[in-house]
């Protein structure tokens, strides 16, 4: 008999909101983040709106006051804000699970991407190899060295994340970072799971960031068209022409141990490879629908009442998602309600899953359905029985939630209310 | 700290600085060979660290390359290749799919022209017409974590449970990841493969500047990890990868027997060594072989050796592989779950290559090769920031 999975603790920092509560209020209300971007000059790019935090940042991640055994670098965190933005998350959502494990039995899941040198960093480094347009090493080896601390592997290691949330909770389990693009935090979410049912850990901390809204992001996603040229993140619109970045940070505290009043329980987990394209998905929607059914499957007995999709307001995704979503649930669709939080936030990318989870938690928790921000002209190639313009109340016994990355990776859970 | 169970190794395959195939390289381990050379890729006379452990080879020729640089390629090839060697009849949803990476490289031949007519200022004023608008459509696909991971997917048929895990210990990482898929009955085998470089312009001004890796001038004037003067890693690189299936799945088809797990602690540089111990505490089985983690400074050398003595006792003997291979990074616990395997088949331990003067202290650095009828051994990694690995390697 698999060991169940609770959820005792869940934080956020998103564009709309400092906290999970803050955030869920705004979403709830149906606003959307999304704005053109201020903090760097965005004339010329395919692209110039993004959904960025606004709040202050204490950018200080990593622990710096154990014995070391050389020399520390000067690290400048603040420019990590991958950092920041997880810290605050991680440390709401373990501040409301209030569980207690011996450190070797709290494991840590991250879904983070590589820390990226600021634009001014890039820079500097380029001219430090010279400034032209080939890379002059005999230059960079000496020039370069007053910049070391600024690609030092703690402000770009992926695994920095997850690193300095295990010291910072005293975990001393496994420790997993998972770079899956858009589907990362979920995907992180699931080795959580996994790793509570099997005994690897009795806690986890699990969940994801991203902070993506820097020039070479928009500049990279753009060119590669898939961010919307409108500007607009409208997820299953019959206008969505592509996703908006976002950036911010959404955690979970798991746990085999339901505490004193459990709301809701992880009941389903699964990961699928679509194996078909580098960046479409697979148009016949086979590895989102074995995703989705894997996670179902797992669940066992359980009444999806609403669906927080993947939803990233690109023409075929959505498409494809939703036909999967209807095949998935079949008969049961016209008592499902689907929402997705893209538009309201942007897309993570790392951190999207894990977002979405929350939304999830939501509507079986409280029973409230958010709504898709942005959705005002549905395609009826995406039909689907929408929550769209204000969110709806209603009881859920069990949520589903997907998330799919370019590549073909696809991660869905199933959470549901605890009785 | 507990792992998630022993998995059989079907099949394998490695590129690394002391060659492709597992034989050769452990012909050249039991040698004391080093691959420790002058900087292969670019001229690094004027870096802190000049010397580097480079693959002499180069990736074949692949339509992937309009995505993927070059370690990436690497790791596809040997995962394609373990795969074939395997045997593994499981295919489709059935076959599971687990990168490790060490993380994401600046790729300055794109960046330089796109930078030259910039002016820098914070704002990223004008970039776009200065030269951003020159980036090829496809530079984002370089930057895409997954990009090997997804690839090699399609080329394998691979639609199972699969991850890419990151950093310095990626490769544990994968390891477990995959172990945790099999047994859970998600997968019926996963391919497991782990790339990363350190030989990388950016990375070596890091470990160079911080006095991680070594300042030596010449290969010779290497000082070997747990010697009484060692200074500093040499930055290495490599690709590796390992079919993972279920020990009643495998039967006679298993070469080896692992299990994986990792951690990490919040240390800005290096892990401490009760992480490390922690690790072999959870793998070990009354193992008295352990590749440690040869970070090559005395002050944390000692450490880590106390460390491991408090596990596996002060006699156990102590390997470093990296001494010759260089270090790994996020590939490191593929390439120790292969060659590990290798050594204890042929019932022969490598030396510590280069080392004089072992540092005193509990454990028993390998000076000379010697015979081993031990039948298991553990493999530890560790990198920045505050990543630590473990594998634990057992042949029939």
């Amino acid at each position: 008999m698999k060991r169940q999975v609770f959820v005792r603790g869940r934080g956020a920092i998103t564009p709309l909101g400092e906290t999970w509560p803050a955030s869920r209020d705004a979403l709830a209300e149906g606003r959307s983040a999304v704005e053109p971007v201020k903090h760097f000059d965005v004339e010329g790019y395919p692209s110039q709106v993004a959904a960025t935090v606004p709040f202050a940042l204490d950018a200080r991640g990593l622990r710096s006051d154990k014995p070391s055994y050389a020399p520390k670098p000067p690290l400048d965190e603040a420019e990590d804000r991958r950092l920041a933005l997880a810290r605050r998350a991680a440390d709401e959502a373990w501040a409301e699970a209030r569980v207690s494990a011996a450190p070797s039995r709290i494991g840590v899941f991250v879904g983070a991407e590589s820390g990226r040198a600021t634009y001014g960093t890039i820079f500097a480094l380029s001219r430090a190899a010279g400034g032209g347009a080939r890379f002059d090493h005999a230059r960079f080896g000496e020039d370069a060295r007053r910049l070391a601390t600024s690609v030092h592997a703690a402000a770009v290691s992926p695994a920095a994340v997850a690193s300095a949330l295990a010291a910072r909770i005293g975990a001393e389990g496994p420790v997993e970072t998972i770079s899956l693009a858009c589907a990362s935090g979920a995907a992180a979410i699931v080795s959580a799971t996994q790793a509570i049912r099997l005994g690897l850990c009795d806690v986890a901390l699990a969940g994801g960031v991203g902070a993506d809204v820097d020039p070479f992001m928009l500049v990279g996603f753009g060119l590669l068209g898939a961010l919307s040229a409108r500007g607009v993140s409208c997820p299953f619109d019959v206008r969505r022409d592509g996703f908006v970045v976002g950036e911010g940070a959404a955690f979970v505290v798991l746990a085999a141990d339901a505490g004193d009043a459990p709301r809701a329980e992880i009941r389903g987990a699964a990961r699928t490879l679509d194996a078909h394209h580098l960046t479409a998905p697979d148009p016949t929607g086979d590895g989102a629908e074995r995703a989705m059914r894997g996670a179902i499957e797992d669940a066992g007995h359980v009444k999806i009442g609403y669906v927080q999709a993947h939803g990233t307001s690109t023409q075929l995704n959505d498409a494809v998602e939703a036909a999967a979503i209807r095949r998935v649930l079949g008969d049961a669709l016209p008592d499902a309600h689907v929402g997705a939080v893209k538009g309201a936030v942007g897309h993570w990318i790392a951190g999207a899953g894990a977002i979405g989870f929350l939304c999830a938690l939501e509507a079986v928790e409280e029973g409230l359905c958010l709504p898709t921000a942005g959705l005002d002209a549905p395609d009826p190639a995406c039909a689907l029985p929408h929550v769209a313009g204000a969110a709806l109340r209603k009881p859920v016994e069990a949520a589903l939630v997907n998330a799919f990355a370019f590549g073909g990776a696809n991660a869905s859970l199933v959470v549901s209310r605890c009785a | 700290m507990t792992h998630a169970g022993r998995m059989a190794v079907t099949g394998c395959s490695l590129r690394t600085p002391l060659g492709d195939d597992a034989a050769t390289v452990l012909r050249r381990l039991l040698a004391g060979e080093r691959a420790a050379a002058p900087n292969a890729h670019f001229d690094a006379s004027t870096y802190a660290c000049r010397l580097a452990a480079t693959i002499p080879s180069a990736p074949r020729p692949t339509k992937h390359r309009k995505f993927v640089k070059r370690m990436g390629l690497f790791g596809m090839e040997v995962g394609a290749e373990a795969l074939a060697r395997s045997g593994a009849p499981a295919k489709g949803a059935r076959l599971g799919l687990f990168c490790g990476y060490g993380g994401l490289r600046a790729h300055w031949d794109d960046l330089m022209p796109v930078l030259e007519r910039q002016t820098g200022d914070e704002r990223a004023t004008g970039a776009w017409g200065q030269g951003f608008s020159l980036l090829h459509p496809f530079w984002m696909l370089f930057h895409l974590s997954n990009n090997a991971h997804a690839l090699l997917s399609i080329d394998l048929g691979a639609k199972g449970d699969g991850t890419t895990t990151a950093g310095s210990n990626a490769g544990a990482q994968a390891l477990q990841a995959a172990i945790v898929a099999l047994a859970t009955d998600r997968v019926d085998a996963a391919l497991v493969f782990a790339y990363d470089s350190l030989v990388e312009p950016e990375t070596l001004l890091s470990l160079g500047t911080s006095g991680a890796a070594t300042a030596a001038a010449t290969p010779a004037a290497i000082v070997a990890p747990y010697d009484e003067r060692a200074a500093g890693i040499v930055p290495g690189e490599a690709a590796a990868a390992v079919v993972l299936e279920r020990p009643e799945d495998a039967g006679e088809r298993a070469i080896s027997f692992v299990s994986a797990a990792a951690t990490a602690d919040g240390a800005v540089d290096f892990p401490s060594p009760r992480a490390l111990a922690s690790l072999a505490s959870a793998l070990s089985a009354d193992d008295t072989i352990v590749d440690g983690a040869a970070l090559a400074s005395p002050t944390r050398d000692a450490a880590e050796r106390a460390a491991l003595a408090g596990v596996l006792g002060p006699s156990a003997t102590l390997l470093a592989l990296t001494a010759s291979t260089g270090h790994l990074g996020g590939a490191t616990a593929v390439v120790q779950a292969i060659l590990l395997a290798e050594a204890l088949r042929a019932g022969a331990l490598p030396p510590i290559a280069g080392l004089d003067r072992p540092a005193v202290g509990p454990l028993r650095p390998l000076v000379r090769a010697e015979e081993t009828r031990a039948r298991s051994a553990l493999g530890l990694s560790a990198g920045m920031p505050g990543l630590a690995g473990a594998v634990r390697v057992e042949v029939p």
